[in-house]
């Protein structure tokens, strides 16, 4: 029976993929939906390929699978991804049904598939990958994710002995995954021009030790909780990394890649972007896991590192507008992308879309997040004008001014359409402005963009 | 100029949800108002200052279950200190799951039962994957407070201090609807996060307490932002 209902599984999935192709143009996880709906163990029925890699983690998974992807594919083999759908289950069966044949058999070389830490126990119950590269674990959003802890858990409970684990060796809240269990190997970013002595974001997700908890010290913070932790009470330090990047040169965007047996590689990296350096680093260890040549390495690499990246900027008659990705209700991503206004001396207006712009649909967002947020770099002088828009505004605005944000800066408006208005009319020439939006507010970045290019018309 | 200070729990733990939203709200109105603010952050290995010191707000917020367990058994050896501070009208704010210290006991996934500081009769259960989200609205003395809860666990049995009576979700569990604990001036609430700066009036309440003189300060948003939720929540 099972095998009849995953042949039909498999039949209307490529169907409905081929069709939704060819109607909508984009991938989407309507054929996974069916075939879990036909025959809801299909994961565990399909015959996977000779390597089968899952990225997971809360930052860096996409960036991580997309370089992984891209790397394999230039060494000769074939790759299914799920980079067009969901990184859950339906989005890796929609995957996967594109590539297979009418028994199931995946007929990639290698699979690569982001995997979302939450669908763990519906993914790595139903076939056991080769390897799982964990990028990092922090905290996210609080409604989805609760604390990195019950995310560890999620992971931890579902590891198979014969996956190994590849593990950001600056990270021991995910470094700790699958102790005792796997095969473990590890990489890390070696100490910078930028690394700190004390952690200078307002957020550490680990102050204490894992094991004795007391007190952490750390070497040095990469940023965060990435770092070296060394406990001083019971010893505790992280494993020493097999593949590690060395020598980051920030104003170059280039950077050291090591393995072992003294194996180097000088490899580029998006400039401004250092937790590019972590992903290259991550997936330039799993290539040389997989015995891909560092010549390979080398080349895809340098072809990618102009590429990706969740930011845009593009001119209206002497403005710039720069739109940043800031992830829902993630401090640690908002955080990050708000240290960009620090980069540059230029003027610029801030515009903050990061509260749910939909939750007419959502229901009311739990906000507490902004607390955990850095915002410090709106204080710059730079900084001229902070419009907050949505119907949480005033949460941000009171945040911003118990963290010490001038008030005097802040504009707010409830209503997207006359935030567009106002940011474009208020525009001046020279002076940026920097919009960051959350996951659905990208139709108020249009709204942003039609204005100010309907100010150029008058 | 007067002083106050604010004692804050195991910040290396208890810093889940935003939680330093309220030592923060608290630390700036008070300032603006003219206070000298020490803020006192104590970890784990080390002996509470409000047991030898004058602490006016003891702060306590949510951690990870697995770290409550661990510092159970601290707050333990500081029981009687504890009592003390409450029996003698001393403020304790205590947020999120760290309301199920002062019950009986938790009881984990795997049936573990978890012996708490045992001051009132209520008890708590762990579940294990789901996690409860919640927008809610409760009263209190004629204020109506909001916030936001987020736990892996609820509790059950008799709650003889109630401090809130839900308007808007759910009280210490799915099927009641009174929650947290307030005795004297301890205010123990299953709200995560930046309950203080999400009500303002609540805070002016809790700074009475400490200071009857004290002139309301008022920051220019936090009506608004109190107003405007109230409003969508009991829509």
């Amino acid at each position: 029976m099972g095998k009849i209902r995953f042949l039909i599984a498999i039949i209307v999935g490529k169907v409905s993929a081929f069709l939704l192709d060819k109607i909508f143009k984009r991938g989407t996880n309507t054929p996974g939906i069916i075939m879990l709906k036909i025959c809801p163990d299909a994961l565990s029925r399909f015959v996977m390929p000779r390597k089968t890699i899952c990225v997971t983690g809360t930052n860096g998974k996409t960036g991580t699978s997309n370089l992984l992807t891209h790397i394999i594919r230039n060494s000769g083999k074939t790759v299914v991804n799920n980079s067009k759908g969901s990184n859950m289950a339906p989005g890796l069966a929609s995957a996967l049904v594109t590539q297979c044949t009418l028994s199931g058999k995946v007929t990639a070389d290698v699979a690569v598939l982001e995997v979302d830490e939450r669908s763990s126990q519906y993914i790595y119950t139903e076939f056991t990958p080769d390897f799982i590269l964990c990028t990092n674990l922090f905290r996210d959003s609080i409604m989805r994710n609760g604390h990195s802890g019950f995310i560890f858990d999620k992971i931890n409970d579902y590891l198979d002995k014969k996956t190994t684990l590849v593990l950001n060796g600056n990270d021991a809240i995910s470094g700790l995954l699958g102790e005792g269990v796997c095969d473990r190997v590890f990489y890390s970013v070696n100490k910078t021009e930028r690394s700190t002595e004390t952690c200078v974001d307002t957020v550490c997700d680990l102050i204490a030790c894992p094991k004795c908890n007391h007190k952490l010290d750390y070497e040095f913070y990469h940023y965060n909780h990435i770092g070296v932790p060394k406990c001083l009470h019971c010893g505790f330090e992280m494993p020493k990394s097999r593949f590690f990047a060395s020598d980051v040169d920030f104003d170059n965007g280039t950077f050291v890649f090591n393995g072992p047996l003294g194996e180097s590689l000088v490899l580029p990296f998006q400039k401004g972007n250092f937790f590019n350096v972590f992903n290259i680093t991550g997936a330039c260890a799993v290539c040389r896991l997989m015995g891909i040549d560092l010549d390979v390495i080398e080349n895809s690499i340098e072809d990618l590192s102009s590429k990706t990246g969740r930011f845009e900027n593009k001119k209206y008659n002497g403005v710039e507008v720069v739109s940043m990705l800031s992830k829902n209700q993630n401090p640690i991503s908002c955080s990050q992308s708000l240290k960009f206004l620090d980069s540059t001396e230029k003027e610029k207006d801030v515009v903050l879309l990061i509260t749910d712009s939909n939750d007419k649909v959502h229901g009311h967002e739990d906000i507490s997040w902004i607390y955990d947020t850095d915002f410090a770099p709106l204080n710059s002088e730079n900084v001229k004008t902070v419009y907050i828009g949505g119907s949480r505004c005033y949460d941000v605005a009171n945040c911003l001014d118990i963290k010490g944000v001038d008030t005097g800066k802040l504009v707010l408006f409830e209503n997207y359409d006359e935030l567009a208005n106002e940011v474009s009319k208020k525009s001046i020439i020279g002076r940026d402005i920097v919009v960051y939006f959350e996951l659905y507010a990208t139709g108020v970045v249009e709204k942003i963009k039609n204005a100010m290019s309907q100010k150029g018309d008058k | 100029m007067a002083k106050i200070a604010i004692e804050v729990l195991y910040p290396e733990y208890n810093n889940l949800y935003g939680d330093r939203g309220n030592c923060e709200y608290l630390q700036k109105k008070l300032m603006l108002a003219g206070y000298d603010v020490e803020v006192i952050e104590t970890s784990l290995f080390q002996k509470p200052a409000f047991i030898e010191n004058q602490v006016d707000f003891l702060l306590i917020g949510p951690c990870q279950e697995k770290h409550q367990v661990i510092e159970i058994e601290h707050l333990k050896e500081y029981a009687e200190a504890i009592k003390n501070r409450i029996d003698n009208g001393g403020v304790i704010l205590a947020t999120g799951n760290a309301f199920e210290l002062f019950g009986q006991y938790i009881e984990t996934p795997n049936g573990e039962k978890v012996e708490c500081l045992g001051f009132y009769p209520y008890y708590a259960k762990q579940f294990s994957k789901l996690r409860y989200n919640d927008c809610s609205v409760g009263e209190f003395d004629g204020m109506e407070i909001v916030g936001f809860k987020n736990l892996l666990s609820h509790s059950y049995g008799e709650n003889t201090h109630p401090f809130l009576s839900m308007k808007k979700g759910c009280g210490m569990n799915e099927d009641c609807k009174i929650e947290g604990v307030n005795y004297n001036h301890l205010f123990a609430t299953y709200h995560t996060g930046p309950i203080l700066p999400l009500n303002p009036q609540f805070t002016d309440y809790l700074i009475k307490i400490v200071d009857y003189n004290y002139e309301s300060v008022t920051l220019e948003y936090e009506k608004q932002a109190y107003g405007s939720r109230l409003k969508e929540l009991l829509k």
